[in-house]
């Protein structure tokens, strides 16, 4: 296997004249954090469905787990953990049978099996657990969610905004954890909003606007270049939103 | 105090409706049409209404056609009082913004409930009545009703009929809700649209069995139905009258009872109740990834409340249509074999129905389940087949009980190829025109598809049927090539789902 858990080259999507994601690239090491950051339509959704195998590009390419692609095989799954959106769930299933279907499908031996009742604690999700998803709550969703994507250790996880909806106790043990499977070699990619979440985590970030990569690096380097004193300013910088400070003056003149 | 509550209620409909008028000048047009409309169509609803009425009043072939008719006319009133109140009811949110502003009033909650409903039940009323005054004239003009009769037989028919509507309504709702929770989306809607969908079978059933009346020349067991209650309050005999008023009076008022004991139950069941309807709980995945997606697909379709309070809902009508092919085989083989028919065929769409759901049912999950080991495909598979078992299943118990009652039996397996292949189509239907719960369109969308697609496709067998008949060999050839070809549609559809579900999965994300 190569230096990178994950390369992704030129990853392109089109949905007829519209290009989603227009030749990204970018790649995540063993034990790093990786940042994916853009405005909503910048095209971090699309470009985490290719990575999962919703669908497959339309030109490009990725290398999982050693093996270049261009649409993710079941066999290449069992390398990543993926936590998505809160909506995203299974909600007729309780929380316990959703990660025993899991348990199904990974073949999860007795060993990775038995720590679902360890994360279930940890998370403060088991008098939840026998309740059908759909009564969740985002957070709880979210927990369940990260949960089964990490039973079968994994050794790259793919995160879609995984803040959200958790409370300020589970955001700074959810942050812990991710910092504790960095340091056992972990890869983990976060698409995210949330600027200050990224730069107290992250050792790489990736910001995309329709659909392409606009800037890319460690966040010590991205505010030099952009001569910015913080992560925010460097992303209005680098998506080109800076005159948003004359219009806010505009619009709050007569206040 | 519940008068100011409904007085604030019709002020702001009035301010509502100003600030529609000027802001669309162009409405009067359309209130004037509407007029133009409601006044032709009166026009020539009491010319009809008239010649039916004068027929019945003149009639001397047999003296009970007066009554039968009116009561069948009163039956067909009783359905539209009770559409009227469920379609308002289904449209109506569950928790208004005006409710939310008056909870921290010093008003009770019954009270509130009261004002907030009154103009609405006024509105109603009104609506019930306008939509009926030309028959209602015509029959006083042929001689069937004086005006203080009809008053009377209108104001208290309405009144228990929509007291039974609120109450049946309220009470399915209670049950609904014990069952799955309150936390469940949407489940007012499904309950609502459930049990109003049943209640027009309910209402409809003796409008089909008038018939049995006629023939029998004697009003049979339409007697037991508010619209003869109503005819009583007609009879010039005063104490057949009050015994009209009395039986009517004594049901709206219970159905006004149970309806606000319900309404009380509800509230205390409002926000927080975990549902007690989770089926299978205990039954795990097994190792097989085939078995484990059948089994995911069976837990879903076994917790969807849209398919079960749908199932109880086909289940009560298929008991009562079973009941009434059984009574009436005897008696008039005719109207069995044609309530057999209709019966049967509502059970096989509606059964199909349960695969049309699947794929919109599971609309968020894709992404996630596309992220494991498991193949969509193979999911698919086990979707498709779990559907095929639970509606094949289904229909195979009621259709061979009604079948059976109707001492028709060869229908079952005439129908079963019918029935796999429409599990098929509507397994495909959903996935190019999705289910969802949370866009209310969707099911109008696919209800327009379907009966677009439903009625060719059904003279097309029917067409099929009849060429089938000609074929040599009897009934052993023709099953066999109707079973031939409808593994080979099946196989073309089995196909067809697969591609669809691609290009589906792609396009939803466009």
């Amino acid at each position: 296997m190569g230096e990178y858990l994950l390369e992704v080259k030129r990853l392109t999507k089109r949905f007829g004249t519209f290009t989603a994601v227009n030749e990204v690239s970018f790649a995540i090491r063993a034990g790093s954090i990786v940042g994916l950051l853009g405005p909503n339509g910048a095209g971090k959704t699309t470009l985490l469905s290719m990575l999962v195998g919703l669908f497959p590009p339309t030109a490009g390419s990725m290398v999982l787990d050693g093996e270049e692609t261009q649409r993710v095989t079941p066999q290449m799954k069992y390398a990543f953990g993926f936590v998505p959106d809160s909506q995203e769930v299974i909600a007729h299933l309780t929380g316990w049978e959703y990660l025993q279907f899991i348990r199904r499908i990974y073949g999860l031996s007795p060993e990775q099996w038995r720590l679902a009742n360890d994360y279930l604690a940890l998370l403060h999700m088991e008098s939840k657990a026998q309740d059908l998803l759909e009564t969740y709550s985002h957070g709880q969703r979210k927990k369940v969610q990260l949960i089964a994507a990490l039973l079968h250790q994994p050794k790259l996880l793919l995160l879609d905004e995984p803040f959200s909806g958790l409370d300020p106790e589970m955001i700074a043990l959810v942050k812990r954890l991710l910092r504790k499977l960095r340091e056992r070699g972990v890869g983990i990619l976060i698409s995210t909003h949330d600027l200050l979440m990224v730069a107290e985590l992250c050792d790489h970030v990736v910001f995309l606007n329709q659909g392409g990569v606009v800037a890319a690096g460690e966040p010590e380097k991205l505010l030099a270049s952009y001569g910015a004193a913080n992560l925010e300013e460097a992303f209005l910088k680098a998506l080109g939103l800076e005159e948003q400070e004359e219009a806010l003056e505009r619009v709050l003149a007569n206040f | 105090m519940f008068w100011q509550i409904s007085r604030l209620v019709i002020l702001i409909w009035r301010n509502r409706l100003r600030q529609l008028f000027r802001r669309m000048p162009a409405l009067w047009l359309a209130v004037l049409l509407v007029v133009i409309s409601y006044c032709g169509g009166a026009y020539l609803g009491y010319n009809f209404f008239y010649k039916v009425a004068q027929l019945a009043a003149s009639s001397s072939v047999f003296p009970q056609l007066r009554t039968i008719t009116v009561t069948a006319f009163f039956n067909v009133f009783g359905l539209t009082a009770f559409s009227l109140v469920s379609f308002a009811l289904l449209f109506t949110p569950e928790e208004t913004t005006l409710q939310r502003i008056l909870a921290p009033l010093p008003i009770s909650p019954r009270q509130q409930r009261l004002g907030l409903l009154l103009p609405g039940i006024i509105l109603l009323f009104l609506a019930q009545n306008l939509l009926w005054l030309p028959a209602l004239l015509a029959l006083i003009q042929a001689g069937l009703a004086t005006p203080l009769q009809l008053l009377l037989a209108v104001f208290f028919g309405l009144l228990a009929y929509n007291a039974i509507t609120l109450a049946f309504h309220q009470a399915v709702l209670y049950g609904t809700t014990r069952l799955f929770g309150a936390e469940r989306i949407d489940l007012r809607s499904t309950a609502l649209g459930a049990s109003t969908g049943l209640g027009m079978a309910l209402f409809t059933l003796p409008l089909l069995l008038g018939a049995q009346a006629l023939l029998a020349r004697q009003p049979g067991w339409l007697v037991p139905t508010p619209a003869y209650w109503m005819v009583l309050i007609l009879q010039p005999d005063l104490l057949r009258a009050i015994e009209g008023l009395g039986l009517l009076s004594a049901v709206g008022l219970l159905g006004i009872v149970i309806y606000a004991f319900f309404v009380e139950r509800c509230e205390h069941l409002a926000v927080g109740t975990r549902g007690q309807w989770v089926p299978l709980r205990r039954l795990a995945f097994p190792s097989s990834l085939f078995m484990s997606s059948c089994l995911y697909e069976l837990k879903g379709i076994t917790r969807s409340q849209q398919v079960v309070v749908g199932l109880m809902m086909v289940f009560a009508g298929w008991l009562i249509a079973t009941v009434a092919v059984f009574w009436a085989r005897a008696s008039n083989p005719l109207l069995s074999y044609a309530l057999l028919e209709l019966t049967l065929d509502l059970t096989t769409v509606l059964l199909c129905s349960i695969a049309q759901m699947s794929w919109g049912r599971d609309t968020r999950s894709y992404r996630v389940l596309a992220s494991t080991p498991l193949e969509v495909h193979r999911l698919l598979d086990g979707k498709l087949f779990a559907n095929l078992v639970v509606i094949v299943g289904g229909w195979v118990l009621l259709v061979g009980v009604l079948t059976w009652a109707g001492n028709n039996p060869l229908l079952l397996p005439q129908r079963l190829p019918l029935l796999c292949v429409g599990c098929f189509l509507c397994f495909a239907l959903g996935i190019a025109v999705p289910y969802s719960t949370e866009d209310p369109l969707s099911m109008l969308t696919v209800a327009g598809v379907m009966v677009i697609l439903g009625l060719p496709l059904y003279i097309l067998f029917l067409q099929a049927q009849e060429a089938l008949a000609r074929l040599p060999g009897g009934m052993a050839a023709q099953m066999l090539v109707q079973t031939a070809a409808a593994l080979l549609i099946m196989g073309m559809l089995y196909l067809g789902i697969h591609q669809l579900a691609d290009v589906k999965m792609e396009k939803d994300h466009d």
